[in-house]
């Protein structure tokens, strides 16, 4: 198990992205050690300015291709960094380590300040907020003259001195070492963080939140700590910024900064942090080269660069928002754009398989691939339609109702109860996606909801996952009222999802996935650090793969999955949390009939610790592995029962059954 | 009474100077909420209808007109371009797209320094213009009273055309669904050039009218730029009617605020749009999508 | 009227359609039917220019429109209903109306308000706020105004109750009777049964088996084979 943990982390990263980016790290290392005897000293500070920028730039790759959050505002700590090692300095504090440290801590302190409304937002919106940030510490530069000496900034910051007993930075080659060697420290430092497993949880945070959100991941913490994380990063290049000038002001931390810095970051590709060093060395030397034949026209040679690095360098960009580094670097090597990271992938499924089933998984994929497109609108339609069918489904229920009340009794009167759902309400606008529902999911039971399309079903899934608000009515899990729990809470509680799309982390190996879902459900604790104990879990994780027969695909990417793959790879996330209550939303939609024997294996063998509620449409299915059937029709309790009495129960027929010609087909 | 004679003159200037940020940010929503463009170069846009016409305006009657359609035109054919430079990578995303309109921002506003050199030009409005009006016994200036007036029209024929007319319904079905636009015979391509081109010209109409309220300078693009996206961020993403809203806050916090509050003014606008996100968020979840 | 002659599309690159051919005469009600996942909604976003054919024909009255933008095929004379209905969610009925309506076009807003009067009640409501046999009329109006030759329909019925599905077939019926051209796309038998002159299965991405309205009646047994492979479903 520990060795195939092992080849799932190579598996990982991609081989060949860190192939070159060990070359380059290493090369360029090499250089930079050597440069103060290779270049002239103009070329070293310009050097020093550039490594300055380029810790900046990492802050920004980090938390664009790291957590997704593509930010402008990243100025902003390394305003505050810079600002405090000038300030530091003039009052008599000139030690460069204490300096860095400072520096650091003011950094993430802002940004400690300014998560709270940083994190909250994703996509373009992030660019926007974090433009708005670094604005309002630039203005505060400004205007608050008493302290930052306002627009002429401060300058003639008193030189420091690396380390107490050393000696002044006053010659620029010192300087030169002084920087290099606290941005290789820094640099390395982060290199670690980002390769440790903790990097693995920011890989699902940006990938696939609700995933993470759903199997316990308090996502917003791990942004909100990366966040904090790179506002150390900028402050420290703030400081370093002060060693080598020793001189800021509001123009240092401006638009164009930022610009630069974004620019570096694309340039680089994303999350790479060799990437983003090289992109400012770049940036910083071109403009230096055309500032002489070409004077003041930065902002030209900026824009055109941009320009080019966008139309030219997809997988640059997309690393900031979309699939990371690996998926960049996999894109360039396709050299198409890849739109939907979960699309795009799909198509090179390599996995051997006859040429028949392959053909039918990827119509099947196709077909669904339209409806997720779909899948919001359709639903309002189908929400629409609730009011529609409100009369008809009443005069069913008046049929039914004697029935239910025999077989359903007073679910807080019922000590087997493991869910006990009452008056259960979802309301979009005036429609009643789910009217005031009652139910009860005795202690392992299988449980299955059927009904017509738009009769409330995945909305109670939803609701009883935390994922859709609870309009009135309460949800109740062993005993305890979970109504208005937020999702991860309730994966920790033993409440886990299987979604109607299969949800997976696209760029992450098969065993990373399940591995990530079990990750919170564990007993270890420190996997974040320790790749030791994360690969002890991905032993034990490789269980639920056992379980769901996908152990010889562990190694690869589950974004290359066949869509049935994908499902079964879901399943498994969900039972990594060891779960008391497994929901699954049509989990057969879209599987060959292969996959769906498998399916129901799996469900068959199911430990009876674990309580199902299914949605599902495939009836034969459903007969196989549930004992309790429950009808919903407008988003009411229509019937239940054993699937033999359903089948047979008229009402059902009418009201759900009819729709589809029943009598051409064969039940069961 | 008299906090009200002390401040009356700041909030209808926060009304006037409100209200020529809603026209940019009107552009600015539209683009993005039917284009898909998140149009970092809108302010660029607005800084060269500027700066245009100031060098038209000559004081007279002729010489404002001139600029009015001076911006329009340099408004219109900068969103025709970037409709041009976005069209290739529409497909990647919204991401890809902001990149690409902020490279043509640092272009541009290489371009305007090139074209129009460093010193911020003055702007003459017409004679008849420039005299204080009294208004409840106070003098305002008379440029920024007709402004609010023509911007009140101009938000209104707006309205008109995205609710009233088929070319509106053909927009806003755009942001539905492109798709089934197209199915119905109509290009959305052709749509999304036409909206581009629309949220340019009103970025530069908003130029050619605002530059007496904010003039040309070096930085104007990227202070109507930020203070337009605070607009689209408070109203709510893609949407003309919050934007109105949001824009005369904003407008009053930049010119009451200044009054009342002069050492917070610069931080309340920013207060403003955290109060406004974690309200929002605290709603309905994370703001944007991740693209 | 249309021709469709070795049609071959897909997604990125994963072929769903393998030559796939179908001949539609004008006026006649032509059924496609297939299980989830065949490649009926592919076919008819093939056919309406939504995706881009990998090859083969789509030719409507002598002019092959395989490859066109779908805004030239719906111009050249083909309208879309199609599958969930995407009815623009913010615009009301009445400029769903006023947006449809192409000149020249035989059918116009009052003349598709006299068929389905329904939608004249719900003309200031917004396309979210329709049930979904509103919208599915709705839809279908949408696509009449445009003053198509061929009207292709998408699973007309997915996610509607009985009695509005009805409706609706009541509805395919006039216009059938009428002498419009109609492809329509089913995953059972029994809606079509009755409308379509003739029947086409397609079964992953192929046809499978072609039968006249009087053969599918006389012995349902082939198609109902291919619409439930394996485990039968219910629904």
């Amino acid at each position: 198990m520990t060795t195939l943990a092992l080849r799932a982390r190579t598996a990982m990263h991609s081989p060949h992205a860190r192939l070159v980016g060990r070359i380059l790290a290493v090369a360029a290392i090499v250089w930079l050690f050597a440069a103060p005897y290779l270049v002239g000293l103009f070329t070293l500070i310009l050097l020093s300015q550039a490594l300055s920028l380029g810790v900046l730039a990492a802050s920004v790759a980090v938390l664009g291709g790291g957590a997704g959050l593509p930010s402008l505002g990243q100025v902003a700590p390394y305003a505050v960094g810079g600002y405090t090692a000038a300030i530091l300095a003039e009052h008599g504090m000139r030690i460069g380590v204490v300096h860095t440290l400072v520096a650091a801590a003011a950094g993430a302190l802002f940004n400690a300040l300014t998560a709270p409304i940083v994190v909250r937002t994703r996509g373009v919106t992030v660019l926007m907020i974090t433009l708005a940030v670094g604005e309002l510490v630039r203005t505060a530069a400004e205007k608050w003259k008493s302290v930052t000496g306002g627009t002429d900034g401060k300058s003639g910051v008193p030189a420091i001195r690396p380390f107490w007993g050393m000696g002044d930075l006053v010659d620029d080659v010192d300087t030169y070492w002084y920087v290099l060697i606290t941005t290789l420290v820094v640099i390395g430092l982060t290199a670690l963080v980002l390769r440790s497993p903790a990097a693995l949880l920011l890989d699902g945070a940006r990938e696939n939140e609700t995933r993470m959100r759903a199997t316990g991941h308090p996502v917003t913490r791990y942004l909100s700590i990366t966040y904090i994380g790179v506002g150390a990063l900028a402050g420290v290049a703030g400081a370093l910024l002060i060693s080598v000038q020793r001189y800021i002001s509001p123009s240092h931390i401006g638009f164009d900064t930022s610009s630069l810095v974004l620019l570096a970051v694309v340039i680089g590709g994303g999350a790479s942090l060799v990437g983003a060093m090289i992109g400012a060395g770049l940036i910083v030397f071109t403009r230096d080269w055309l500032s002489g034949p070409w004077p003041g026209h930065g902002p030209l040679l900026l824009g055109v660069l941009f320009l080019i690095a966008v139309y030219t360098l997809p997988g640059g960009l997309v690393g900031l928002t979309a699939g990371g580094p690996r998926a960049a670097w996999r894109a360039l090597g396709r050299a198409t754009p890849p739109g939907d990271t979960t699309d795009a992938t799909d198509v090179t499924d390599t996995t051997e398989k006859t040429d028949k089933v392959e053909k039918a998984e990827k119509a099947e994929k196709a077909e669904k691939a339209e409806k997720a497109e779909k899948a919001e609108k359709a639903e309002k339609a189908e929400e629409a339609e609730q009011a529609e069918k409100a009369e008809q489904a009443e005069k069913a229920e008046k049929v039914t109702k004697p029935a239910q009340a025999a077989s359903d009794p007073p679910a807080a009167a019922d000590p087997q109860a493991l869910l006990t759902i009452t008056g259960l309400t979802r309301r979009y606008g005036a429609l009643a996606a789910v009217d005031g529902l009652d139910l009860t999911v005795r202690q392992g039971a299988r449980h299955a909801l059927l009904g017509p399309n738009g009769a409330g079903k995945s909305t109670v899934l939803g609701m009883i996952a935390g994922a859709t608000p609870v309009t009135s009515g309460s949800i109740v899990f062993a005993g305890r009222d979970i109504t208005r729990l937020p999702p991860a809470r309730r994966s920790r509680i033993g409440i886990a999802r299987a979604f109607q799309q299969p949800a997976v982390v696209p760029s992450l190996s098969v065993l990373d996935n399940v591995t990530l879902a079990a990750w919170r459900h564990a007993e270890v604790t420190g996997t974040a650090w320790r790749p030791d104990r994360y690969r002890a879990l991905a032993g034990e994780a490789a269980t639920h793969l056992e379980t769901v027969g996908l152990t010889d695909r562990a190694d690869e990417i589950a974004g290359e999955l066949s869509h049935g793959s994908r499902r079964l790879l879901d399943i498994a996330m969900a039972l990594a949390g060891h779960p008391k209550l497994l929901l699954l939303d049509e989990p057969a939609a879209g599987l060959t009939d292969t996959d769906i024997e498998r399916l129901a294996a799996v469900l068959k063998a199911l430990p009876t610790e674990v309580t199902m509620v299914l949605v599902e449409h495939n009836f034969a299915l459903v007969r196989e592995v549930t004992d309790t059937v429950t009808v919903l029709a407008s988003g009411q309790l229509l019937a239940t029962g054993t699937p033999d009495e359903i089948a047979a129960d008229q009402a059902v027929r009418d009201t759900y059954l009819g729709a589809s010609e029943p009598e051409h087909q064969e039940v069961g | 009474m008299g906090w009200f004679d002390d401040n009356f003159i700041p909030a209808v200037d926060g009304v006037a100077y409100g209200l020529l940020l809603f026209v940019v940010a009107a552009g600015l929503t539209l683009a993005f909420g039917s284009g898909g463009v998140l149009n970092l170069a809108h302010g660029t846009l607005y800084a060269f209808a500027a700066y245009t016409a100031a060098a038209v305006a000559d004081g007279s009657w002729v010489g404002l007109a001139l600029a009015v359609l001076a911006g329009i035109g340099a408004g219109a054919a900068g969103g025709g371009a970037l409709a041009a430079l976005t069209a290739p990578i529409a497909g990647r995303g919204h991401m890809a797209q902001a990149m690409l309109t902020f490279g043509v921002a640092l272009v541009g506003s290489d371009l305007l320094t090139t074209t129009f050199g460093k010193n911020d030009p003055q702007v003459s409005v017409p004679g008849a213009l420039e005299k204080p009006v009294s208004i409840l016994g106070h003098n305002y200036p008379g440029y920024r009273l007709a402004f609010i007036v023509v911007a009140i029209v101009l938000g209104l024929g707006g309205w008109y055309v995205l609710a009233r007319t088929r070319i509106g319904a053909a927009v806003r079905a755009s942001v539905d669904d492109p798709e089934m636009l197209a199915a119905g015979g109509i290009s959305p391509a052709r749509v999304r050039t036409g909206v581009l081109v629309a949220a340019g010209a009103l970025a530069g109409l908003a130029g050619g009218l605002g530059a007496p309220i904010i003039g040309p300078s070096t930085s104007v693009a990227n202070t109507v730029l930020l203070q337009s996206l605070l607009v689209v961020v408070i109203g709510g993403l893609g949407s003309v009617g919050g934007a109105l809203l949001a824009a005369i806050l904003v407008g009053e916090v930049q010119t009451l605020g200044v009054t009342l509050m002069p050492d917070l003014a610069p931080y309340l606008l920013f207060a403003t749009m955290a109060v406004m996100l974690i309200a929002r968020t605290a709603r309905f979840g994370p703001t944007g999508s991740r693209v | 009227m249309l021709e469709i002659g070795e049609l071959t599309a897909g997604y990125q690159g994963g072929s769903v359609l393998h030559g796939v051919d179908l001949s539609i005469p004008e006026g006649t009600v032509h059924a496609l039917l297939g299980a989830n996942g065949a490649g009926k909604s592919t076919l008819i976003h093939a056919v309406a220019g939504l995706l881009k054919p990998s090859g083969g024909r789509v030719v409507l009255a002598d002019t092959d429109l395989a490859g066109r933008p779908a805004h030239r095929v719906s111009l050249a004379g083909i309208g879309l209903v199609p599958q969930g209905r995407r009815v623009f969610a913010s615009l009301t009925v009445a400029e769903h109306l006023k947006l449809a309506h192409r000149k020249h076009a035989a059918w116009t807003p009052a003349r598709v308000l006299e068929l389905l009067p329904r939608l004249g009640e719900r003309a200031g409501n917004r396309g979210s706020q329709l049930s979904g046999g509103e919208q599915q009329m709705l839809a279908i109006a949408r696509a009449l105004l445009g003053g198509p030759r061929l009207v292709l329909l998408d699973e007309p019925t997915e996610g509607l109750s009985p009695v509005i599905a009805e409706q609706i077939r009541q509805l395919i019926t006039t216009l059938a009777d009428e002498g419009l051209t109609i492809l329509i796309a089913a995953p059972q038998l029994g809606f079509v049964q009755g409308i379509a002159d003739h029947l086409t299965v397609l079964s992953t991405g192929r046809v499978t088996a072609r039968l006249t309205a009087a053969e599918a009646a006389a012995d349902p047994a082939p198609i109902l084979a291919a619409l439930a492979p394996g485990v039968a479903t219910v629904g």
